[in-house]
């Protein structure tokens, strides 16, 4: 079980849930570069939105919320068996992860607004698959970085990302 | 991803857990070379997503740091940014190719090469700066920072949230936080 102040379950199973919505049409190699983007970009919108220890503690304590509405809007088969996982993806991280997935120069503005406190803790961290994709990364996330396919993901609580995003802008 | 990696220790500094990736992939790099058929696929198939998943964490969190930590930082980080950049296109070259193909092995043990000098100058030009440096708290956040970045996807369900809405779930952790910033407010 991750520790109370521990993220990084959220932001592996929301990966997941993006990797399966969306999935590379290359090899194993794609797929993993394809993970590293999608990672990237759940990471950031996870920082946004939970910025301090008490937001991850009480995340911890209340569960994410889970997938279920992100399932219904991506027609998935919530039948299989895997399911557990999907109750640790957060439906909001999902949304905005999209939103930086299909705007690069957004994902920078983001990466920007992180505050430096509790993640980060002062070192400096480099999202570059997420906000400088190679052609190779490109290639591997076809489908996870197309904006049409991503807008109903995306939609979802987009307002509520550029609202955050505007306010750290004002506050700089 | 667990299938490659030893444990590391929890107290297990930075350093240390590059140090270990390293030997990871250089161990791998030989059952490729040493296997057949489906074994050498299957050790392939673990090598793709070991270096892939390493080199990410460390262009995410190691270089920065050594930007700033290790003299003439810039451009000893642009040299290994295009190293991984160029293993990155033989790595998908050869995977096309399949390990099947006569030219696997040759490419492959080019790979290896490169791979293997890529380490030894991230451990020259970078890991003895920075075990130099840094403390020893930033050094092991950095190596908890890496570990997260490797994580999988939990296999059990989040505790008690099975039979709650996801939708009543997210509105309840908002009310709450807004309520704690707003009592943090008042009392500050």
């Amino acid at each position: 079980m991750p520790a109370v102040s521990d993220l990084s379950s959220v932001i592996a199973a929301t990966t997941q849930w993006l990797l399966h919505a969306y999935p590379t049409t290359g090899r194993a190699f794609s797929a993993e570069l394809a993970r590293a983007q999608a990672r990237q970009a759940v990471t950031v919108a996870c920082w946004l939105r939970y910025p301090d220890p008490a937001d991850v503690a009480l995340l911890m304590l209340l569960g994410p919320g889970g997938a279920a509405r992100l399932d219904e809007i991506a027609g998935t088969d919530t039948t299989e068996a895997d399911t557990a996982w999907r109750t640790w993806v957060d439906e909001v991280a999902a949304s905005w992860a999209a939103c930086l997935l299909a705007d690069p120069e957004l994902a920078a503005d983001a990466v920007d607004a992180l505050a430096p406190g509790t993640h980060i803790a002062g070192r400096p961290v480099d999202f570059r698959r997420l906000t400088a994709p190679e052609e190779l990364d490109r290639g591997a996330a076809v489908l996870l970085r197309h904006p049409d396919l991503l807008a109903p993901v995306a939609d979802l609580h987009r307002a509520s990302l550029l609202d955050l995003l505007g306010t750290a802008r004002e506050a700089a | 991803m667990d299938d490659q990696r030893t444990a590391a220790t929890p107290d297990e500094d930075v350093v240390e857990l590059l140090l270990h990736r390293h030997g990871e992939i250089r161990n791998l790099f030989d059952e490729v070379r040493t296997t057949e058929g489906d074994a050498r696929r299957e050790a392939f198939g673990r090598l793709v997503r070991l270096l892939a998943v390493h080199e990410t964490a460390e262009e995410e969190l190691v270089h920065p740091l050594a930007r700033t930590t290790v003299p003439g930082g810039e451009g000893v980080v642009a040299d290994r940014l295009a190293e991984e950049r160029r293993a990155k296109e033989a790595l998908a070259q050869l995977e096309e190719l399949g390990p099947g193909e006569p030219r696997f092995l040759p490419l492959l043990d080019t790979l290896r090469r490169a791979v293997l000098e890529h380490a030894r100058a991230e451990e020259r030009y970078e890991f003895v700066k920075l075990a130099q440096e840094t403390d020893p708290a930033t050094r092991q956040s950095l190596a908890a920072a890496i570990r997260a970045a490797e994580t999988v996807a939990p296999t059990r369900p989040h505790p008690g949230v099975e039979s709650a809405s996801a939708g009543s779930m997210a509105a309840v952790v908002d009310r709450v936080r807004d309520a704690v910033r707003r009592a943090s407010a008042g009392s500050g």
